[in-house]
């Protein structure tokens, strides 16, 4: 078995760069060597090994399904040849084989398109081959992207028994080229339990020493460095530094305490020698490093944001259907949109962590859970808690979740603890630990305490260290329970001194049922912050309560000479002072919306609204105001007065005049409907460039058209499924390139041959009128202005 | 050194379909915010690397490697060409997030924002151009044009071998995805002849792109 005690690993260096000095023909696969000239691989590796490698990489690095797709062999083949040949190479010694395993070369999602299933399942078939054939661990490199590295590591613990090493690639900014941050990747994948963390490739041992510290203090598992030799040049394909400087530059390595070391890009069996002659004098002068004890900190992350809970932190509570009808419609709708806006704009209000909660009755949450999340990752770098009570909906959560994210709730039950504490161990989460259990809510603090106590026993006892329990001590509402309000303040202050665990509290409970809620909130959230609470679950677009957490920063000496409230107070009494007299108020006649839409200028147009209603119906304004406006926008665009960011701009505009009606409609409760329609849009399978399609959107949403969005990438069976479910009679179809223009022929034929009674327009940057004809669509439309003309035609 | 210290105004209006309607003062600020906020966040790289070339029958080998270039508009771009760089630009994936948010929150910020992006990518590319040329002009040579996979008769999908060839997943972090789209969406590869001769220096290309009969660009009255 591999010995992860050992004081020093000695790994391998450069494989590409050894092939291209033995001269064998390079092929489409250099993997495909391993078949085809196994005896220079075993070569290779023997150097390695006669250099002093304790563990040699296997020639497998890119033998995933994505990359073979040209090869004539299987993944397994080439996995088995590779392992087995570096197996043959270290006959008779001691050195261990690893099963190499590189990105599958292709983004994920949000940026690109490969799922995290697919990715996971093209990893498994590498790591069961790799087992099968003899790898005695297993090596997860060069990721640039964590959820491609987290499918790996799961890939990897589900379907072997072997060590898992993982290591990224980071540039010297600290980033990977997908944004993910030495930290966050360290807390995520402690948290996966691989047993080695590291970095490798992309820069030279120089460079790389910052981000090796910064990795040391966010992780307590062994480190790897795998650095290159010295920074490559691009253009000739070289690298600057020697074997004895690269020794050299790693001495400091081992003064830190760093374990597991070897080269990467560039580095030759010579490198390796003098690495290792290296520990040998450091070893024998007594100059290797004891490693500085770890210190376990409690944080969370995305894979771009770490956010430590060493202040206070909010949680915003906005995303959640729970009395909220506009919500419970965008969820049964899936209606991203108005989702991510929520989330959206509690971030820009100062949230640090979004709370998601999508449970509505007859709903496929799980499903629904996922897709919130993989949407929000992709727009917001907070990190996120999934919250349900259901543990499926929570595992599946986690499992594509990108970074360390908390699990909203257990309780002190034991059938709940059982249940998610081990998906919480299993996917390196923190959890929220809410202080009640079968009986209910305890009354006193020491009860309640007592709770506490059990649940971050339980915790322990799964592995979750106390710093991921966050416990919840439960607001009760003031007007029912008004007695026992004090007890939650106890139990926090007591939760806080002696169990030493981080706190979290929903507060806006407590005033349930009194009038001028907010009054209430943002004393109890206050009082509860002066009692230890750390994180204070709130809608943080409500500017009493994020004054009452800047305020409290302040005055217990959190925020050092008040800059943050300065700067932030500052700003908003400049503001207040510089806000610019409203062109409406001059006038209240129909010339003012006009005119906010004419000239794109969204802050007036609500406003402007709200003075119309006094006088005219919805339905009026909408008719004889905004939709001439929007013409003449339209007409001036398309004789080229305006082009296309003025165009937005009054389409935004007439949004907020919408947003406005909407709202007076939904309280007057006549139900009256501005809806002129439903249109379906979408752009198709295998195209991820989704802008044209949200520009068609965002305007014809504003001539009262209820637009379905189904985003990008969008196989035909869903647009299918929703023209059916939905009864849309207009659908619009985007596609970017000629290549993805094949999936829109294919959706619209999908559509006619379920006989779907709907209109179909096309648009995109290769299409045009011919070629719209061919691929059997109704109508062509060249911009957004032509997709309303259609939608006119079809809809009225 | 910053790769770029400015954007190029006209450039962003060009691709934004600007016809001299004058550019009013809201316009204005908001390019202003959106150049500014642009050169902040992109990450800009490239990556280039020589090849020599030998015309064969099933097109432009590119020697020691497997990519060969099909089609006669390239055999015309590299008729007098011995070698050729193959390079490789991106602005990065942070560009492609922020502009995703802008959709939902502000969508004519989104809109000006990725013909920031465009403008950005072009310039990157320039410099690496510009790096090229110098190692030309040392020995005497031309550049040809940059010609890019989908122009012309040379198939989209040469794109699948040429980030092979140069690695761009691992060096710049550029993938594709199976329809050949490139990820960051603000990237280009690009073919840059090696020539005795100097490059056609006719300004507008599109007299020699095959590409015009169904370009974006053309469709609204501009050019590339």
């Amino acid at each position: 078995m591999l010995d992860l005690n050992k004081e020093i690993i000695i790994l391998d260096g450069g494989m590409g760069t050894m092939l291209q000095q033995a001269g064998v023909p390079m092929g489409k696969v250099p993997e495909a060597l391993n078949l085809t000239h196994p005896d220079t691989i075993i070569d290779i590796h023997r150097q390695y090994i006669a250099a002093g490698s304790d563990i040699i990489y296997a020639n497998t690095f890119s033998a995933n399904r994505y990359k073979l797709s040209y090869s004539e062999y299987s993944v397994e083949e080439i996995v088995t040849a590779g392992v087995q040949n570096a197996r043959k190479a270290a006959e008779g010694s001691r050195t261990k084989v690893a099963l190499d395993v590189g990105p599958i070369g292709e983004l994920m999602e949000p940026n690109g398109n490969l799922k995290f299933e697919d990715a996971y399942d093209m990893f498994k078939e590498m790591m069961i081959a790799g087992e099968k054939a003899g790898a005695e661990v297993i090596v997860i490199e060069t990721s640039t992207d964590l959820l491609e590295m987290k499918a790996a590591v799961l890939a990897a613990r589900e379907n072997t028994k072997l060590p898992v090493f993982s290591t990224m690639t980071f540039e010297r900014n600290g980033r990977t080229f997908t944004g993910v941050t030495v930290e966050a990747a360290a807390l995520t994948l402690t948290g996966l339990g691989v047993d080695a963390i590291g970095i490798n490739c992309s820069l030279g041992p120089d460079e790389i020493y910052p981000l090796a510290e910064k990795l040391m203090e966010w992780t307590p598992l062994p480190v790897i460095i795998k650095a290159n030799a010295g920074l490559p040049n691009l253009n000739s394909g070289g690298y600057d530094i020697s074997a004895e400087a690269f020794a050299s530059q790693m001495e400091k390595y081992m003064d830190l305490g760093i374990q597991i070391i070897g080269g990467c890009c560039g580095t030759t069996p010579e490198y390796i020698r003098q690495m290792k002659a290296m520990t040998e004098r450091m070893k024998a002068e007594g100059r290797i490093g004891k490693r500085a004890d770890y210190i376990h900190k409690a944080a969370v992350c995305s894979s771009t944001q770490v956010v430590p809970v060493d202040g206070v932190r909010i949680i915003g509570e906005r995303i959640n259907p729970t009395g909220k009808k506009l919500f419970k419609e965008a969820l049964l709708n899936h209606n991203m949109g108005y989702i991510l806006t929520q989330g959206i704009s509690q971030v820009e209000a100062g949230a640090h962590i979004l709370d998601v909660n999508v449970g509505l009755p007859k709903i496929d949450e799980a499903g629904l859970m996922v897709e919130v999340i993989k949407e929000l990752q992709g727009v917001v770098d907070v990190p996120l808690q999934l919250d349900s009570s259901n543990a499926s909906v929570i595992e599946q959560g986690l499992r594509i979740y990108n970074g360390k994210p908390i699990v909203n709730s257990v309780n002190g039950e034991d059938a709940v603890l059982d249940k998610i504490l081990p998906l919480v161990k299993k996917y390196g989460a923190a959890v929220v630990g809410l202080t009640l259990d079968e009986n209910g809510i305890p009354l006193m603090a020491e009860e309640r305490y007592a709770v506490a106590e059990h649940i971050v026993k339980r915790a322990e006892d799964y592995g979750i260290p106390k710093e991921d329990v966050y416990i919840d001590c439960l607001t009760l509402t003031a007007s029912a329970q008004q007695k026992e309000v004090v007890e939650t303040l106890k139990a926090l202050q007591l939760v806080k001194a002696k169990l030493g665990v981080k706190t979290v509290l929903g507060v806006s409970n407590i005033s349930f049922g009194l009038p001028k809620r907010e009054l209430v909130n943002v004393a109890f959230l206050t009082l509860a912050l002066a009692h230890g609470l750390d994180l204070p679950i709130i809608n943080p677009n409500v500017s009493a309560m994020m004054a009452a957490i800047d305020s409290f920063n302040v005055l217990y000496n959190k925020d050092e000479g008040s800059k943050y409230y300065v700067d932030k107070y500052s700003r908003i009494v400049e503001a207040e002072k510089n806000k610019p007299v409203t062109a409406v108020s001059e006038s209240t006649d129909t010339k003012s919306l006009e005119y906010a839409v004419l000239n794109g200028i969204k802050e007036y147009a609500g406003e402007a609204t709200k003075l119309l209603l006094q006088e005219k119906d919805a339905i009026d304004i909408v008719n004889t105001i905004l939709i001439p406006a929007l013409d003449k926008v339209g007409i001036d665009f398309e004789s080229g007065k305006l082009f296309l960011p003025q165009l937005i701009q009054s389409a935004t505009a007439a949004q907020e005049a919408f947003d406005v009606l909407k709202e007076f409609m939904a309280a007057d409760k006549q139900n009256q409907n501005v809806s002129k329609g439903k249109i379906i849009v979408a752009t198709v399978k295998g195209d991820i460039h989704d802008i044209g399609k949200n520009i068609v959107k965002v305007v014809m949403e504003n001539y009262g058209y209820e637009m379905i969005d189904l985003g990008k990438d969008v196989p035909a069976s869903k647009v299918v499924d929703e023209v059916k479910r939905t009864g849309a009679k207009l659908v619009g179809l985007s596609a970017l390139m000629t290549t993805t223009v094949v999936s829109m022929e294919e959706t619209i034929q999908a559509l006619r041959d379920e006989g779907c009674d709907c209109k179909i327009w096309v648009g995109g940057a290769v299409m045009t009128e011919d070629y719209a004809r061919q691929i059997g669509a109704d109508f062509y439309a060249k911009d957004a202005k032509q997709s309303v003309d259609i939608a006119k035609k079809v809809l009225g | 050194m910053k790769m770029i210290e400015k954007l190029n105004r006209g450039e962003i209006l060009r691709y934004m379909g600007y016809k001299d309607s004058g550019v009013t003062e809201r316009i204005e600020k908001l390019l202003t915010r959106c150049e500014e906020e642009t050169l902040k966040i992109i990450q800009p790289k490239y990556i280039y690397r020589r090849f020599q070339i030998e015309a064969g029958e099933q097109g432009i080998y590119v020697q020691g490697t497997p990519l060969i270039l099909t089609g006669s508009d390239i055999r015309e771009h590299l008729k007098n060409c011995e070698s050729l760089f193959l390079l490789g630009v991106t602005a990065g994936i942070e560009l492609d997030k922020r502009i995703r948010r802008y959709m939902i929150t502000e969508p004519d910020v989104a809109v000006v924002m990725d013909s920031c992006g465009i403008q950005a990518v072009e310039q990157i590319a320039d410099a690496g151009e510009n790096e090229i040329e110098a190692i030309a002009k040392a020995e005497g040579k031309h550049l040809t044009w940059r010609f890019s996979p989908g122009y012309g008769d040379l198939p989209l999908e040469t794109q699948k071998e040429l980030v092979r060839v140069l690695d761009t997943h691992r060096k710049i972090g550029v993938s594709l995805t199976e329809s050949c789209l490139m990820v960051p969406s603000k990237s280009v590869t690009a073919i840059i002849g090696i020539s005795d001769t100097k490059r056609d220096p006719r300004e507008n290309k599109c007299d020699f792109c095959n590409n015009r009969g169904k370009c974006e660009f053309r469709k609204k009255g501009t050019r590339c």
